[in-house]
C-alpha cells in the first residue's frame, strides 16, 4: 500500500480509530495486524520473508541473552555464533533476492576474461518491498542485544511489531531497538496536540511527495529517458531537479511516516535535516538519510575500526562503508560508483582540509560568504554523484556526461517540451522547490514553522489547514488518472 | 486549549476542508457527462424510448432525427466503449427515474468479455458519475468493478478529475450547459475525419468505403458469457417492468467473428420474443456515402438509420407522435439549435466530401456546379455523394461527359461567374442562403481541393 494511494487514506483513519477505541493492552496486536495487512497489500507471499527475518532475529536475541547462563569459557563464542547466524541467515535472504543476478553477471564477465562463454541464467525472483530496511532494522536489534544495550524482547508479537511497524516498514526511518521497542511495550492514549502535530507533519510530507517530487519526476524522466535528444543544458537542469526529486521523495515519505507514527503515539527519529545546506560532504551525510548513515556508522564503520587505527585505515573504512551503501541502494554498478564517489568526496575533503583552509584565508574568503560557497560546492558535488544514481546504468551515466559537454547548448530545445509538462505545472514545480528551500532554511536556523502556525487564531488556522489539504489534493500527482510514481526508495 | 475549543477546531477544519473540496470537485469535474444527460434529468418523463449501447449507437441513433421523422421522444444513453453490463445499470437507473415505452439496445459490443472497457475509464466515469448516489448506484459499482482501487476512484471521482486543474477555463466555473442532441454525439459527423470541423488538423480515416460480403446468417458463434448474461438481464428486467425491448446493431463493417456473434443474437431474441434489427442485414445505408469510419455512421448514415428505426418503433409499438404537443416544446427548441449549429459547421467545414455529406440533410436545398474538365470528374465517389442528396441523380454517363455540371434539388441556382472549380450553394427550406462552398483544385488540399472561405 502506498502512502499516496486512496487505499491508505481509508486504511489509516480506520487503523487509528480502532487503535484508540480498543483496550490499550491489545493495541500492539492491532498494530501488528494492521502492519501485516499493509505489507500484504503488495504481495501476500512477501510476508513469509518478513516473518522469517522476524523469527530469526527474535530467536537470535533470546539465545544471546540466555548465553549468560552458560560457562564463561564458551559464553562469548556462543554469543558470537548467534550473532553470526542471525547475520548470515538474514543477509543470505537479502543476497538471494537482491544480489544474485548481479553476482551471476559478475561471474560471467570474469569467466569471459578466461575465454569461457558460460551462461549462469538469471533469477526471476521479485525484490520484496522494503527488504533492505526491515532486514537492517532487525539486524541492529541482534547487535544491540549482543552489545548489552537492550534486553531481548520476550513477547514475540511485540517484537514482530518492532520489525514490521507499518509507518516505517518499507522505507524507513530504520529505527533502533533502543528507541522503538520501549514504545512498542507502552500503552498509548490519544493526545490531541500530538495528533495534530502528526497530521501537520503528514501534510508536509504529502506536499513534498505528491506536489513536488512526483511532479519533478515527470521532468527528470522526460530528459533522462530521452537523453540523446537533449542537450547539456537540459541534462544539467534535469540532474539539478533530480536532487530535489529524490530529496522530496524520500524525505516526504519519511515525514509522512514520522507523522503517522506520531498520531499513533510513537516517536520516530528524524531522517533529514536540511541536507542541501551542508557545507561539506561529511556534513551532508550527517543530515541525509540519518537513520541509514548512523546505522552504517554504528554497525559497520566503528566495528571496522572507525578512525581509531590511523588515517589510512580511516579512509579505507570510509570507502568500504560508502561502497556498501551504494550496493545497499541497488544491485547495479552505477549505484556502486555513486557510493564510491560519495566516499571519495569525504576522503579527498579530509585530505585537503588544511590546504583548503589556507587557500580561503589567503583570498580572505571567510564567514558567511565562505559558507555559501561551501554549500554551493557541496551541492554541485552531491548532484554530480546523483547523476550516477539516477542513470539507468553506468554506461548511460558516462554517455550523459559526455553529451553534456559535447552538446552543451545545441538545438533549440523548449523547456516545456523537454521537461514534458505545461507552463502551469512548471510554475507549481518551481514554487514547490522554493517553498521547500525556505522551509529548510528556517529549519536549519532551528526555528519551528509548525509552532508559528499553532500560534494563529483558531479560524485562520483551520482555514489554512483546509486550504493546504485542498491544495495538495488538487495539484498533487495522485489518483488513477496517473501512474502513481512508486516511492523511489521502495526498491532498496 | 480547552476541550470545547479542540472539538470546535476539528469541526471547523473538517467543515472548511469539506467546503473547499466541494468547490474544487465542482470546478475540476469534466462536465461533458453532466451536459450529455442534463435534459434527461430535467424531466425524464418526456422520453418514450431509451437508447443504449456504445459509440456506434451514440453516433448512429439520433433522437432529434427520430423526433423530426415520427415525433417520437427518445434519449440516447449510449456512450463510447460502454459495455453491455454498464448499459444494464445505466438502463436500471434511467428506468428508476421514469419508465419508458421501449428500450432500444445496440448489442454490437456483445463480443466484449469484460464488464467495462478499461481503455475507456473516462467514459465509464461519464456514464456512472452522472448517476445520482443511491443504493442502485452502489449496487452498480459493486457489480461492475472488481479491483479495489477502481472502486475508490468511482466512489470518489475527484481522484480522477483533479488533474484537470492545469487546463481549467472560465467555462469550468459556469453552470452545466445543456447539449441539444438528447445524449447523442454529432461531433464526428463528416466523412472520414476524426475530431470535427477542421480536417487539416484532424486525423484522416480511410475514405471512401464500399460494399462488403457478409457471412450467411446461419454461421454463428456463442458470444462471451458476460455479455450475453447482461443482454438477458436487460431483457428480463424490461419484461418484468412491461417495457418493450428491441435489440439492434448499427450498419457497419463487421469482422467475421462479430458477424457470427450477432447472428447468434437472433436466436437469443427469438427465445425472448423480442425483435432484433441487425443493421448489416438491412439496406438502409450506403457504405460509400454514409460511414464516418469503418465502424461508425456519419451524419448522413445516422440520419437514415435513426429515421429507419423510428419508423420501425412506430409501426411495431404504436408510439405516440408528440409533435405539436406543447409539453414537448423542448424537442423543437433543440432541433432549431441543432440546425443553427449545422449551418455554422457547414459554413466552416473545409472538406469537399464533408460539405456534400452535410448538404444531404433534408433541411437544406442545394445547387451544385462543377467546371468543365475538373478533376472532380475522375472521382466517382463525388458523384455518389452528390446522388446521396435527395432529388439529385447524376448518371455515370453524365459524369463521364466531363463538360461541366449544374444540378439542383429545387432552388434557383445563383451560380454566375467564379474562379472556383466546384460551387455548392446551400439554402434552407425557405430559400434563404445558408452558405456557399467554393472549392478550387489543389493537389495538396484535402480530398484534392481547397475551400475558399470568405471572411
Amino acid at each position: 500500500m502506498l502512502f499516496n494511494s486512496l487505499a491508505f487514506l481509508v486504511f489509516f483513519p480506520v487503523c487509528v480509530l480502532v487503535y484508540y477505541a480498543i483496550p490499550k493492552k491489545y493495541q500492539y496486536i492491532w498494530l501488528l495486524a494492521a502492519s501485516y495487512f499493509f505489507y500484504m497489500k503488495w504481495n501476500p507471499a512477501y510476508l513469509l520473508l518478513l516473518l522469517f527475518s522476524t523469527a530469526v532475529t527474535y530467536t537470535g536475541g533470546r539465545l544471546i541473552e540466555k548465553a549468560g547462563s552458560k560457562p564463561v569459557t564458551i559464553r562469548d563464542d556462543y554469543r558470537k555464533m548467534c550473532v553470526a547466524a542471525s547475520f548470515i541467515l538474514n543477509l543470505s535472504v537479502l543476497f538471494i533476492f537482491k544480489y544474485l543476478n548481479m553476482t551471476f553477471d559478475l561471474c560471467e564477465r570474469l569467466m569471459s576474461l578466461f575465454g569461457s562463454g558460460a551462461e549462469l541464467g538469471r533469477s526471476s525472483l521479485l525484490l520484496p518491498v522494503g527488504i533492505s530496511f526491515y532486514t537492517f532494522q532487525a539486524l541492529s536489534y541482534t547487535m544491540d542485544v549482543y552489545r548489552g544495550e537492550i534486553r531481548a524482547e520476550k513477547n514475540f508479537l511485540r517484537y514482530a511489531l518492532f520489525v514490521s511497524f507499518f509507518p516505517q516498514l518499507v522505507a524507513g526511518p530504520i529505527e533502533r531497538s533502543k528507541n522503538l521497542l520501549p514504545q512498542v511495550r507502552q500503552e498509548h492514549s490519544f493526545d490531541y496536540e500530538r495528533a495534530r502535530d502528526g497530521l501537520y507533519l503528514m501534510l508536509w510530507g504529502y506536499f513534498m511527495k505528491v506536489v513536488v517530487a512526483d511532479r519533478i519526476a515527470i521532468a527528470v524522466d522526460s530528459v533522462y529517458d530521452n537523453y540523446t535528444a537533449n542537450n547539456g543544458i537540459m541534462m544539467i537542469t534535469a540532474t539539478v531537479l533530480f536532487a530535489f526529486q529524490i530529496y522530496c521523495d524520500f524525505a516526504g515519505y519519511s515525514t509522512i511516516a514520522i507523522g503517522a507514527a506520531k498520531i499513533l503515539g510513537f516517536r520516530l527519529m528524524e531522517n533529514f535535516e536540511s541536507p542541501y545546506l551542508s557545507a561539506s560532504s561529511g556534513e551532508f551525510w550527517r543530515r541525509w538519510h540519518i537513520s541509514l548513515s548512523s546505522w552504517f556508522r554504528d554497525y559497520l564503520y566503528i566495528p571496522l575500526g572507525g578512525n581509531r587505527k590511523g588515517k589510512a585505515r580511516k579512509y579505507i573504512n570510509i570507502m568500504i562503508v560508502f561502497l556498501v551503501s551504494g550496493l545497499w541502494h541497488g544491485a547495479a554498478w552505477h549505484f556502486v560508483v555513486w557510493g564510491g564517489l560519495c566516499g571519495l568526496y569525504q576522503v579527498i575533503g579530509d585530505c585537503l582540509k588544511g590546504s583548503r583552509d589556507k587557500a580561503c584565508e589567503s583570498i580572505k574568503l571567510k564567514g558567511r560568504i565562505r559558507k555559501v560557497f561551501a554549500v554551493v560546492f557541496t551541492f554541485i558535488l552531491t548532484d554530480f554523484a546523483w547523476l550516477f544514481f539516477r542513470a539507468k546504468s553506468l554506461k548511460v551515466a558516462l554517455k550523459m556526461i559526455r553529451r553534456t559537454f559535447v552538446s552543451f547548448g545545441t538545438g533549440g530545445i523548449r523547456f516545456t517540451t523537454a521537461l514534458g509538462m505545461n507552463r502551469a505545472n512548471l510554475i507549481v514545480m518551481a514554487a514547490g522547490i522554493l517553498i521547500l528551500m525556505i522551509a529548510d532554511i528556517v529549519k536549519y536556523r532551528k526555528k519551528d514553522i509548525r509552532s508559528r502556525l499553532l500560534d494563529l487564531p483558531m479560524v485562520p488556522r483551520c482555514l489554512f489547514t483546509a486550504f493546504v489539504i485542498t491544495l495538495i489534493l488538487v495539484v498533487g500527482i495522485w489518483g488513477p488518472g496517473y501512474d502513481s510514481a512508486a516511492f523511489i526508495y521502495f526498491q532498496f | 486549549m480547552s476541550k470545547i475549543k479542540k472539538i470546535l477546531s476539528v469541526i471547523l477544519t473538517l467543515v472548511f476542508t469539506g467546503l473547499f473540496l466541494m468547490g474544487a470537485s465542482y470546478v475540476t469535474r469534466d462536465k461533458s457527462g453532466d451536459a450529455k444527460v442534463a435534459d434527461f434529468y430535467d424531466d425524464p418523463s418526456l422520453y418514450d424510448v431509451y437508447i443504449l449501447g456504445s459509440s456506434h449507437a451514440l453516433m448512429g441513433l439520433l433522437p432529434l432525427e427520430m423526433w423530426e421523422a415520427e415525433g417520437i421522444t427518445s434519449y440516447n444513453l449510449a456512450n463510447y466503449g460502454q459495455a453491455i453490463p454498464v448499459d444494464y445499470w445505466v438502463m436500471r437507473n434511467a428506468v428508476k427515474q421514469h419508465k419508458p415505452e421501449v428500450v432500444l439496445i445496440d448489442v454490437y459490443t456483445v463480443f466484449f468479455d469484460e464488464k467495462y472497457s478499461h481503455f475507456h475509464m473516462g467514459y465509464l466515469h461519464q456514464s456512472l458519475d452522472t448517476m445520482p448516489m443511491s443504493k442502485l448506484k452502489l449496487d452498480a459499482l459493486e457489480d461492475l468493478l472488481d479491483d479495489g482501487e477502481n472502486h475508490l476512484e468511482m466512489y470518489m471521482p475527484f481522484s480522477f478529475y483533479h488533474s484537470r486543474w492545469d487546463s481549467l477555463t472560465t467555462d469550468d466555473l459556469k453552470p452545466v450547459e445543456h447539449e441539444v442532441q438528447f445524449g447523442a454525439d454529432v461531433d464526428q459527423r463528416i466523412a472520414g475525419y476524426r475530431n470535427g470541423i477542421d480536417p487539416e488538423s484532424a486525423d484522416r480515416i480511410t475514405f471512401p468505403f464500399g460494399d462488403y460480403d457478409l457471412l450467411p446468417e446461419d454461421e454463428k458463434a456463442t458470444p462471451p458469457d458476460v455479455s450475453t448474461e447482461y443482454v438477458r438481464k436487460m431483457i428480463e428486467f424490461c419484461q418484468s417492468e412491461e417495457i418493450e425491448v428491441v435489440l439492434t446493431s448499427c450498419p457497419m463493417y463487421l469482422t467475421e467473428d462479430q458477424q457470427r456473434y450477432l447472428n447468434s443474437i437472433a436466436d437469443l431474441a427469438d427465445e425472448y420474443g423480442v425483435p432484433f434489427i441487425n443493421g448489416v442485414r438491412t439496406d438502409v445505408v450506403d457504405y460509400h456515402t454514409d460511414m464516418f469510419d469503418s465502424g461508425h455512421l456519419n451524419s448522413s448514415g445516422a440520419r437514415k438509420w435513426s429515421r429507419f428505426m423510428a419508423e420501425f418503433l412506430v409501426n411495431e409499438f404504436g408510439l405516440t407522435d408528440h409533435r405539436g404537443d406543447s409539453d414537448f416544446d423542448i424537442f423543437d427548441e433543440n432541433s432549431e439549435a441543432q440546425s443553427e449549429a449545422d449551418n455554422e459547421f457547414l459554413s466552416q467545414n473545409k472538406s469537399l466530401y464533408g460539405c456534400l455529406v452535410m448538404a444531404s440533410d433534408p433541411q437544406y436545398r442545394v445547387c451544385i456546379a462543377i467546371a468543365g474538365g475538373s478533376s472532380a470528374f475522375e472521382d466517382d465517389e463525388i458523384r455518389l455523394l452528390i446522388n446521396n442528396i435527395d432529388g439529385l441523380d447524376v448518371t455515370a454517363e453524365e459524369w463521364d461527359y466531363r463538360e461541366g455540371l449544374i444540378v439542383d434539388n429545387g432552388v434557383d441556382c445563383g451560380v454566375s461567374s467564379s474562379d472556383a472549380d466546384i460551387i455548392i450553394e446551400v439554402y434552407d427550406l425557405n430559400g434563404q442562403a445558408v452558405t456557399e462552398c467554393l472549392f478550387v483544385e489543389d493537389y495538396n488540399g484535402i480530398d484534392g481541393f481547397t475551400r475558399i472561405i470568405e471572411k
